[in-house]
C-alpha cells in the first residue's frame, strides 16, 4: 500500500484527525515550551500561592505561586521525552524477541512465550513499580519501567506476525533462492510487520503516558521539583475542596494527550488494515 | 530424450508429528511422503499427480529443502543434497533447483516492486553489477511475455495470471537446471491456465529445463507431462511415461481417476465410476496396501501386507498385488 492512499484513508476518519491536530499541539507545545512559557517552572512567588485563573497567571498558579501554564508545558516535555524513550526502547527489545521466537519456534519459542505470559499477568503499573523498588527512583528508571510494561504485547504480536509470514510462499522462495536468515527477517518478515508495530507503539504511547503520570503520583516517578502532570496533581490534593483548578488543569493535559495517542492509534490501525481498503 | 539421471529420489520419507493432546499419549505422525523412490531425467517433465493431501506438495517441496525429510536421499547429478555440500556449495546449489508456487497471491512479498522481487535471487548470489542484474530482470520480462513498464508496479495490480508470471520470472533469474511446479495453474482461470502452460513449455525448450509437476489436474499433467506418478497417500501407487499410462493404467486408483475426467462431450456416456469412499486419515496408517479400503478388487492380502513397487513393464511401475500375478 503506498503512503498516500493511507494517509487519505486516514483523514478520511474525524477522530482521528481530531487526535492528529490534538497531538501535533501536545508536540509542538512540548518543543516550544522555554518560548511559549510565560514564567519559568520553578520560579515560586509565595505571595501568589493557589491563585485561580488571571490575565497575569492565565493558568493560575500552584501550592508555591509557581506558573501553572509553564509547568504545564514543560510537563509536557518531560512526559513525552519519557514516554518515547521508553516506548521506543521496549518496542525495539520486544520486536527482537518477537522476530526471534516466531521466526525460529520451538523449544526457544515456548521458553519465551512462557516468560512474556508471567511478565503480562503482572498489572502494568504493579510491574513497573517492582522496578522502581528495585533500582531506586530516577528518571532513567521511569523509562525503563515503561520499557518493561511495553516488551510483551509488543513481543506477542510480532512472534505472532513472523509466525505466519514465515510459512508464507515468498519467504519460502526466498530460502530457495538460497536467502539468510538475517536477510529474510530484515527484508521481508519485519518490513511487513511494521504497520502493526506503528500502531502498537502509538497505543501504548497513551499507556505510557498514563504510567509515567501515575509512578509520579504516587512519588515514585519524576522526582521534583522537574515539573510533571501526575505529579502536579498529586501536590493540589490537599487543597482539591477549596482549590480544584489545580488537579483539573494537569488532569485534563493528561487525558488530553491519552487521547489524542488512543486517536491516532485507531485511526492508523484502520488505515493500514487492509480488509478495510475501500472505506 | 537421452536417459541421463539428473535427480535421483531413495526412500524419501516425511513424516509431520502430529501435536499431542493427551499427557503421555504416544506421538503419531501424518505420514506425507512414505518411502519414495524415483528418478527425474534431465529434460523431461515428471509429473506427480493425486487427492488434495496426499503429499504431492510435500514431496515437491522436501525437493528444494523447504521441507526437511525425515529420513532418505536426494541426489542431484550423483551428490545428496544434504549431506554431500559444504555451506558454500549449499548456497551455489540453490541456483540450480527452483520453485513456482501454486498461490500467486502469497508467492510475491506485497511490499515489493516487481523489479525487486525478480532481482532478489541475483541479489542474494550477487551476480553481476547493478545495472546487468537491472537488464537481467528485463530480459526476464520479455521471457514471460511481460511488459519493462509493469517493473515498477506492485504485486497487487496485477492479475493472478501476470503474478504466475513474475513468478516464473523470479524462478528463471538464476537460470536453474530444475523447477519444481506445485500446482501453478490450479489457482488460475481455465483460459489464464492454458496460457501459462504454454509459456512454461516454450521456456523448457529454450532454456533446457526439467520441471516437476505437481498437479491434481490430470487434463493438465496429460497436456504437459511426459511421465506421470499417481501417488496416494504419501506413496507412488503408479508411474509410467504419459500414453502408456493413460492407454494401460494398471493400479485400480488410476483407473478410478482416468474415468473420473469429465469428457467435454454430452453424448459420451459418462463413466464416472469413480472412487468410492474418502481418503483415510494419513496418520500412521496401518499396513497393508493404502488403497485397500476404497479398492473394488481388494482381497485379503491387500490389508495385510503393502504391496511393493515394481515394474512390470520397461518404465512402468505399479504398487498392487493384483498386478504382481500376471
Amino acid at each position: 500500500m503506498e503512503a498516500k492512499a493511507i494517509l487519505r484513508r486516514f483523514l478520511r476518519r474525524p477522530t482521528a484527525v481530531i487526535g492528529m491536530v490534538l497531538l501535533i499541539i501536545i508536540v509542538l507545545a512540548a518543543i516550544f515550551a522555554p518560548v511559549l512559557a510565560p514564567y519559568d517552572p520553578l520560579e515560586q512567588d509565595l505571595l501568589q500561592v493557589n491563585k485561580p485563573f488571571s490575565a497575569e497567571h492565565l493558568l493560575g498558579t500552584d501550592y508555591l505561586g509557581r506558573d501553572t501554564l509553564s509547568r504545564i508545558l514543560y510537563g509536557a516535555r518531560v512526559s513525552l521525552s519519557i514516554s518515547l524513550t521508553g516506548v521506543l526502547l521496549g518496542s525495539i527489545v520486544g520486536i527482537v524477541i518477537g522476530l526471534v521466537a516466531g521466526y525460529y519456534g520451538g523449544a526457544l519459542d515456548y521458553a519465551i512465550e512462557y516468560l512474556l505470559t508471567i511478565l503480562m499477568a503482572y498489572p502494568g503499573l504493579l510491574l513497573a513499580l517492582i522496578i522502581i523498588a528495585i533500582f531506586g527512583t530516577s528518571n532513567v528508571n521511569t523509562m525503563l519501567a515503561i520499557a518493561v510494561f511495553i516488551v510483551p504485547t509488543m513481543a506477542r504480536t510480532v512472534r505472532g506476525l513472523t509466525f505466519s509470514l514465515r510459512e508464507q510462499e515468498y519467504i519460502q522462495a526466498c530460502k530457495v533462492a538460497g536467502a539468510s536468515d538475517a536477510r529474510i527477517i530484515f527484508k521481508h518478515v519485519l518490513p511487513n510487520c511494521f504497520s502493526q508495530i506503528i500502531v502498537n507503539c502509538t497505543l501504548s504511547f497513551g499507556g505510557a503516558i498514563l504510567t509515567v503520570s501515575g509512578l509520579s503520583y504516587l512519588g515514585v516517578g519524576i522526582q521534583p521539583p522537574t515539573p510533571e502532570w501526575g505529579m502536579m496533581i498529586s501536590n493540589a490534593r490537599a487543597t482539591i475542596r477549596t482549590f480544584p483548578a489545580g488537579i483539573l488543569v494537569p488532569g485534563i493535559a493528561v487525558t488530553l494527550a491519552v487521547m489524542a495517542f488512543s486517536l491516532v492509534g485507531d485511526g492508523l490501525r484502520d488505515a493500514l488494515d487492509p480488509k478495510l481498503k475501500n472505506q | 530424450m537421452s536417459k541421463d539421471v539428473l535427480l535421483q529420489v531413495e526412500n524419501l520419507k516425511v513424516y509431520f508429528p502430529v501435536r499431542k493432546v493427551k499427557i503421555g499419549e504416544k506421538q503419531r505422525y501424518v505420514h506425507a511422503c512414505d518411502d519414495l523412490s524415483f528418478s527425474i531425467y534431465r529434460g523431461e517433465t515428471f509429473g506427480i499427480v493425486g487427492e488434495s493431501g496426499c503429499g504431492k506438495t510435500t514431496t515437491g517441496k522436501a525437493l528444494v529443502k523447504i521441507v526437511k525429510p525425515t529420513s532418505g536421499v536426494i541426489r542431484y547429478e550423483g551428490k545428496d543434497i544434504y549431506r554431500d555440500f559444504s555451506r558454500r556449495e549449499a548456497f551455489e546449489f540453490c541456483r540450480k533447483m527452483q520453485i513456482i508456487f501454486q498461490d500467486p497471491f502469497s508467492s510475491l512479498d506485497p511490499r515489493f516492486t516487481v523489479q525487486k522481487i525478480i532481482q532478489e535471487p541475483l541479489d542474494i548470489h550477487r551476480i553481476g553489477t547493478p545495472a546487468e542484474r537491472r537488464r537481467r530482470v528485463e530480459v526476464l520480462m520479455q521471457e514471460v511475455e511481460m511488459h519493462t513498464e509493469q517493473l515498477t508496479k506492485f504485486p497487487h495490480e496485477f492479475s493472478g495470471g501476470q503474478r504466475q508470471r513474475i513468478g516464473i520470472a523470479r524462478a528463471l533469474s538464476l537460470n536453474p537446471e530444475l523447477i519444481v511446479c506445485d500446482e501453478p495453474v490450479s489457482a488460475l482461470d481455465v483460459a489464464i491456465q492454458a496460457q501459462v502452460l504454454n509459456l512454461m513449455c516454450d521456456l523448457q525448450d529454450r532454456h533446457n529445463l526439467t520441471y516437476i509437476f505437481v498437479s491434481h489436474n490430470l487434463s493438465v499433467v496429460k497436456h504437459i507431462c511426459t511421465r506421470i506418478a499417481v501417488m496416494y497417500l504419501g506413496k507412488f501407487v503408479e508411474l509410467a511415461d504419459k500414453e502408456e499410462l493413460f492407454k494401460n493404467p494398471l493400479h485400480p486408483y488410476t483407473v478410478g481417476l482416468l474415468n473420473a475426467i469429465p469428457v467435454p462431450d454430452p453424448t459420451v456416456p459418462s463413466l464416472m465410476a469413480g472412487i468410492e469412499g474418502d481418503v483415510p486419515t494419513p496418520i500412521d496408517p496401518p499396513p497393508g496396501c493404502r488403497f485397500c479400503k476404497r479398492c473394488p478388487h481388494a482381497t485379503s492380502i491387500c490389508a495385510e501386507k503393502d504391496p511393493e513397487f515394481r515394474e512390470v513393464a520397461p518404465g512402468h511401475f505399479v504398487a498392487c498385488h493384483r498386478c504382481g500375478a500376471q
